[in-house]
Parts: C-alpha cells; structure tokens; sequence
C-alpha cells in the first residue's frame, strides 16, 4: 500500500479531547437498566410484600403451588416518568412486558411453572447539544444515544406441598438478553463532517438457582422465604466475550397475616447481592447490594361469578442497584391495585397503579407512574 | 331490582377499558430525555482519531472534459499576446426563399441580417467598447478541422461586424452582418459558418449563450425589406457535415475556438481549468483500518498551490470536488472522469495567482467508498476537480501533485472513530 503515514500523534492527542458519549439521564436507569423486581401486578399492589407468596412473581419457587391449576398470565408494565434537574424536565414513557409466566398442575401436590420476567431494562435515549474538535475546528453537534432491550429472568420451577403445612420449591434460572444500542451523533455542518452512526448489540447470558419455602405454623400465619444463588453471567458484543461476573445472589423473606376474614395483611424483606455483577462492566456501573422493604394489605372485595374482586394497597422501598454520579438512588412506591374476576375463576384481569419517587443527592429527581396490567387465564 | 349488581357490571366495564386504553396509550414509547446530563450521564468516551496520510495513489490532469462542441456556453476573450478565443456558429442551410401572398418568393434583397447571442453575466467582463467581427469561417476541406477553421478569421472572410459599448454587451446582442456577403450566400445556397471574434483595448470576455447550454445562438434578417408586412426570418444552427457522422456534426454546431492562450504546465501539478479546459484526477488509496472498520467524521484533502499569475492572477474562480462513480473496472481516466456526481462536497474559491494549502472537505466521499467497500460492484476511490467555468475561462489553478516534494503533496487528513464496543455500561 502506497498511503503513508505522516502524522498519526496527533491521534492520541485528541483522544482525550474527545467529547464524552452521554449515557442514560435517569436515576432509575443507570448502569444495565432498572430492576423490576419480577413482581406480578398483584404483588407489585401490594408493595411487593406478597412476592414471595405470589405463584406469578418470580421470587419464590414455592409459591408455583397457588396456581393450583394450570393456567397462563401475561402482563404490560407502561412506565410514565419524569426527570427533573436544572436543564428542565424530561418525560418519558416505556412500554413492557414484565411477565409472562405459565403453571401446569402434576397430580394434586405437584406444580410446573415457566415465566420470564424482565430483570432489567436498560430501555432511554438521550438527546444532547455538545461540541468537538476536529481537524482545526471546533464543531457543534446534537446527539442520540438510545438503548433497547433488557436482561430477562427466564425460570423453570417446581413447587411441591409437602403436607397442609409446609410447601417447597426449587427453580432453574437462565438469563439472557440484549441492549441494542445506537449512537447518532450529527454535526451542524453535515456537508463538512460526517455523521457517526454507529450500532451495537450488548448480549448477555447468565444462571441461577433459586429454592424457596413456605409455612404456615398456625391458622392466620404464613411465612415465606426463597433465595436465588447466582451462576455466571456473561457479557458479549457480537460473538466476542467482553466480561464476565455473577448473576446476583437474592434472599427474601416475608410474612403473611390472615387473621381478619378477607384482610391479608403482609411484611417483606428482600435483599440482592448486585455487587455481584461488578466487572461486567466498567467502573461507572457500580453495583451495590441493595435491600427492598415492604408492607401491604389485601383485601378480599365482592364475589362476581364465584369469584372474589381484591383490591390492595402497599408501600415498598428499596436502593437501585446502581449508583448515580457516585450516589445511591432510593426509590419508594405507594401502591394500590385491584384484580377482577372478568370470567368467573377462569380469567382474572390485575390493575396496579404505582407511584414510585427516586431521588439520591444529585442534582436531579425522578417521579414515575407505572401501570401493571396482567390478565391470568385458567382454562 | 338488584342496583348493587349493576353498578359492579358497569364498573368492571369502565376498569376494563381503562385499563386497555391506558395500555394503547402507553404503546408508544417516547424514552428520549437529556435535561438531566450531564449531571446523570457518566462519561464514555467516543476516541476520535486525527491522522494525516499520502492517500493519493494517482494523480493527472485531463484536458477534453467537456467534448469538443459540448461547452455550455459560447466563450469570446482576448487578451493581446496571451488569450485570444473565438467561436464559430454553423447554419449550414439558409432558406433562399420566403412566403408572400401564399407563394414562395426569391430572396433578392436583405436587410437587418444579425446574429442574435445570448449574453451570460458570469464570466463576462467587458471593460470598455468591443468589437465583435463576424467572419466567414466555411471551407470544402477538412472542415472538421479546427486547425484550418483558426486560418479562416482573417480579413478577406470578413462578413460583418459590430461595435457595442459596455451596456450594450448584456442579456442578449446583435452582432450585423454585411448584407452583400450574407444575400450571396443565400442567392448561391451555400452554407453559412460564421466565426465570432471579439476585440477591445482593453481586453475582453464575453460568454455567451451556447446550444448544449440551452441558449441558441440564432440568425435573423428581413427577407423583404421593402415590404413592412413580411417578418424577419428567424434561423437556428445546423451542422450537416460530416455526413457520415451524425454526432461529430452536431459536436460542430456551435463550438470554440482557441487560437492563443497560456501553454499548459509542465512538472508535477495538477491543473484545474485553463483552455483548453483541464480537469484533476485523484484517486486515494486509504488504509482498511479507516474505511472499513471506522466512522470517517472527518476527510480534508490537503492541496499546495502552485502559483499561476499568466492571467489576472487576483481574479478568482471556483474550484468544485466531484466523486467518480465509475467502477473500478473503467480503466480510460477521461471516461471515468466523466462520471461523476456532484455529491455533498464544499466547493472552494480560489485565485490562481494565489499560493498555499488550500482545503477540500470530502468526508462524504470517503463514508461514500467506505459503504460501498464490501459490495460487489466496486467503486473507483477517486474525484475530480474542475472549475465551475469549464472551458469558457482562462483561469487555471495549479496543485502540487504527488510527484512533487513531500511537503507539498497532496494529503488526505482523517478524523475518524473505529467501530469498537461502545455502550457497556
């Protein structure tokens, strides 16, 4: 080849002038995305108190038995946020399917469940004016930087009721996903220069096993807890291993009070091991074990065809796995929803309405309404 | 009446579509944000690289871009000892007679015989009065030959002429011809070549109008001048030889002629204009590692000019980058040069008596090549350079090629990004 280098140092010159790549500009969605906690509608009604007792979560194995027949749910989880900050308010909206999840009856003790739940959503797009320098200039540049896709909980469970009081569960965790990202950035002067365009898909891959309990030592009084043991959990770009860490240990407990008629009243306690996952990514991703609290109630409502309305409330807390600007992100929601017997016993629709507050000492603040809507059919 | 029931219908109903309208709504997802960095936007850096190479692989100029007879435009200049263009118009079929009273009648007077020329402000450049003389430029040998057309401007072929103050030479002009020469041709039906000079003190240019530029030159004169009633006759060109070849007569329609102007360059530059018009040819060879595996967002080819002070050395003119989209299969330089686009390229405007490095930003035919790289119809990595007056100014630009001293070469400078991972958060 004839072409010939001349001058290449100025390359390493400009690198560290280089105009930063502007990531996600939430609190919520820092680091790989925003966890959802794989509660169904219900449980998320509840303050998530009733994770762990919930057959439609994905917290505990052995509450698959509460299926009691086979039967399938889906569920569409909007999310409606705003951002505030100096710069203005940002408000967006982000359209999922946290879970799918269906439960097949062996005999009169025995449940087979399959689900998938969105473990996190690494779903925004940030919208920048910046500038650079090129060659001798400095230019001016709007940019685009969208992520899509999320890393899924893919569980296959099995619960067995040991006797009228103790039921057990076990399950097998695969994790996978992928972001896909995009990178515009264009210059004012698009004759000029060029535009970067650029594509990439992030893919992940991970394991786990998940075990779980529930007990009912007397009338009115349940207990649940489940814990998730991580395995590994790759990073790919392309075919290329990037990285490599562990899907993040989880333990959760909860109790469960039943000693009014048709009041359920629930407490729950859930801790995640994120820092786990530290090394997947760079330094900026920085992942801290984190503790979810929550209290609920549920109410048993009218009977329609057989079937009873519920209708909750509940109150949840938790820190987000990761850190923003170097601070910790608190989220709280207050939470209530209902579910509805559209069929008798055989469909149930659940509506959730959650408000959640995410704020950590930085200087901006977030508020998102998110709506759960799960439709569970028993054939 | 059970209302407790009814009211529970209705309100299932209404939770229902609540909860699906909510959920239509919401299928739309509007995630772009921003206002918040860059307080919550960790910094990933995009590594943009500055690197400056000898890209050129091949570097000439081409002379005859346009074709002969192809010109846009008709060009008219002199410039005492060192320009002196002309042009010629063919109407080689001239009616010998006109219509009166439904019949055809004989032309045996003429009168107002003018050339009728379209005048284009740019490149026009009239300083004082002009004299433009017609001549008759027709011959039975070799007429094909411009070499023997340039012998024919001379006084004995003198057919018409005019004077025209600077005003005059604007929008259109009418160059009269003698009514004696011009009623002999018609008796004789000969063909009419009419070559146009143009002469001042103080030098002159005049472009004018051309038929490949959609403005025909046309001959007008009145048939009948005792009769007020019959209209002039209006004749636009015809080219009717050669017979044996259809093309190279209409090339002959209209064309220009040089007789004097600055001799090309000799030594290593690359020459843009000048007349006859040249044109640079330049095709890159870039490394893989920036065409294949980057985003250009930045491609400067970096020019010396050669000063070039034969003709108003301070005047300017516009040099404009073209892409070849000839494939790689086009191996005649002059055909390739011909297909071009003119992409997204910033022109420059230079003056040839200038010298210095001159910038030609061509990042789009960079991200060009580097798109079609892996199709399979490959794509010569070349452009050209012209002037936005081709062949109808003397002005030339001159450029060190690549055969000419290391620090004046031409040099392709890059501002790329590779197209590494990005986004692992």
């Amino acid at each position: 080849m004839r072409a010939r280098v001349v001058s290449f140092a100025a390359s390493l010159a400009l690198i560290g002038a280089a105009a930063p790549l502007r990531a996600q500009s939430t609190l919520s969605t820092q680091g790989f995305g925003y966890p959802l906690g794989g509660l169904s509608a219900r449980a998320a009604a509840s303050g998530g108190a009733l994770g762990e007792f919930d057959h439609l979560s994905s917290r505990n194995p052995a509450a698959l038995s509460v299926w009691r027949r086979s039967g399938l749910y889906m569920e569409y989880d909007p999310e409606f946020r705003s951002v505030k900050s100096a710069g203005g308010t940002d408000r967006t909206s982000t359209s999922r399917f946290g879970v799918i999840a269906a439960g097949f009856a062996v005999g009169s003790k025995a449940v087979v469940g399959i689900s998938s739940n969105t473990f996190l959503d690494r779903s925004w797009a940030t919208r920048i004016r910046s500038g650079q320098r090129l060659g001798g200039d400095s230019v001016s540049f709007s940019e685009t930087f969208t992520s899509r896709g999320a890393i899924g909980d893919s569980r296959l469970g099995l619960s067995y009721i040991v006797n009228s009081r103790i039921i057990v569960g076990a399950g097998l965790h695969f994790f996978s996903g992928e972001n896909r990202l995009n990178l515009l950035r264009e210059f004012d002067d698009s004759v000029r220069y060029g535009t970067l365009d650029r594509d990439v898909t992030l893919s992940y891959t991970g394991t786990g096993a998940s075990a779980g309990v529930i007990v009912t030592p007397f009338r009115g009084l349940s207990l649940a807890g489940s814990l998730r043991q991580g395995g590994s959990m790759k990073l790919r770009v392309v075919d290329t291993l990037r990285a490599e860490a562990k899907v993040p240990n989880r333990l959760g407990i909860a109790a469960r009070f039943d000693a009014i008629s048709g009041l359920a009243l629930m407490l729950s306690a859930d801790r995640t091991a994120w820092s786990k996952m530290n090394g997947l990514g760079s330094a900026t991703a920085d992942a801290r074990d984190a503790w979810e609290y929550g209290a609920g109630a549920e109410l048993t409502g009218q009977r329609t065809r057989n079937a009873a309305w519920t209708y909750s409330v509940g109150y949840r807390q938790r820190d987000l796995p990761f850190l923003a600007a170097g601070s910790v992100v608190r989220e709280r929601f207050i939470s209530g929803g209902t579910s509805i017997p559209i069929a008798g016993p055989r469909a149930t629709l659940d509506l959730t309405l959650q408000r959640a507050t995410r704020s950590a000492p930085v200087a901006a603040s977030e508020r998102a309404w998110l709506v759960s809507v799960g439709l569970t059919v028993r054939p | 009446m059970d209302v407790s029931l009814d009211w529970r219908k209705r309100a299932r109903v209404w939770i229902v579509g609540a909860a699906l309208g909510a959920g239509v709504i919401a299928c739309s997802e509007d995630l772009e944000g921003g206002a918040a960095c860059p307080a919550l936007c960790s910094g990933q850096n995009v590594t943009v690289l500055d690197t400056t190479i000898e890209a050129v692989s091949l570097d000439t100029s081409l002379v005859g871009i346009p074709a002969f007879g192809n010109d846009g435009s008709l060009y008219l200049a002199f410039r005492g000892d060192t320009l002196d263009v002309r042009s010629v118009v063919r109407f080689d079929s001239i009616p010998s007679t006109f219509a009166k009273g439904g019949a055809d009648s004989a032309i045996t007077r003429l009168d107002s015989a003018y050339l009728l020329l379209q005048v284009n402000a740019i490149g026009t450049n009239v300083k004082g009065p002009v004299r433009i003389n017609l001549f008759d430029v027709d011959t039975t040998e070799a007429d094909t030959s411009v070499a023997v057309v340039r012998t024919l401007f001379r006084p004995d072929r003198l057919i018409g002429g005019s004077t025209l103050d600077t005003n005059q030479v604007r929008d259109s002009l009418r160059v009269y011809f003698s009514n004696g020469p011009l009623l002999a041709k018609i008796a004789g039906k000969k063909r009419l070549r009419v070559g146009i000079q143009a002469t001042s003190a103080q030098g002159v240019e005049i472009n004018l109008g051309s038929i490949d530029g959609g403005q025909t030159p046309l001959l007008r004169f009145d048939p009948a001048p005792e009769d007020t009633a019959i209209r002039p006759l209006t004749i636009s060109p015809l080219s009717q030889t050669p017979t044996e070849d259809a093309q190279q007569a209409s090339d002959f329609l209209d064309y220009i002629v040089v007789l004097k102007a600055p001799l090309p360059p000799t030594g290593p530059v690359l020459s843009v204009g000048g007349l006859p018009n040249r044109r640079a040819f330049l095709r890159f060879d870039i490394p893989a590692r920036i065409l294949d595996s980057s985003a250009v967002l930045r491609a400067t080819l970096i020019l010396t000019q050669q000063p070039n002070r034969a003709i108003d050395p301070k005047d300017t003119l516009v040099v404009v980058p073209e892409l070849v989209r000839a494939g790689s299969e086009v191996l005649d330089l002059r055909r390739a040069a011909i297909l071009t686009d003119p992409f997204a390229f910033d022109s420059i405007r230079v003056a040839p008596g200038d010298s210095g490095t001159r910038l030609i930003e061509m990042a789009s035919a960079v991200r060009q090549w580097a798109a079609v790289s892996s199709a399979a119809v490959s794509q010569q990595r070349a452009i050209i350079l012209r002037t936005s007056r081709q062949g109808t100014s003397a002005f030339e630009v001159l450029f060190y090629s690549r055969e000419a001293p290391v620090a004046l070469r031409p040099r392709l400078r890059v501002n790329y990004a590779r197209r590494t991972s990005f986004g692992i958060p």
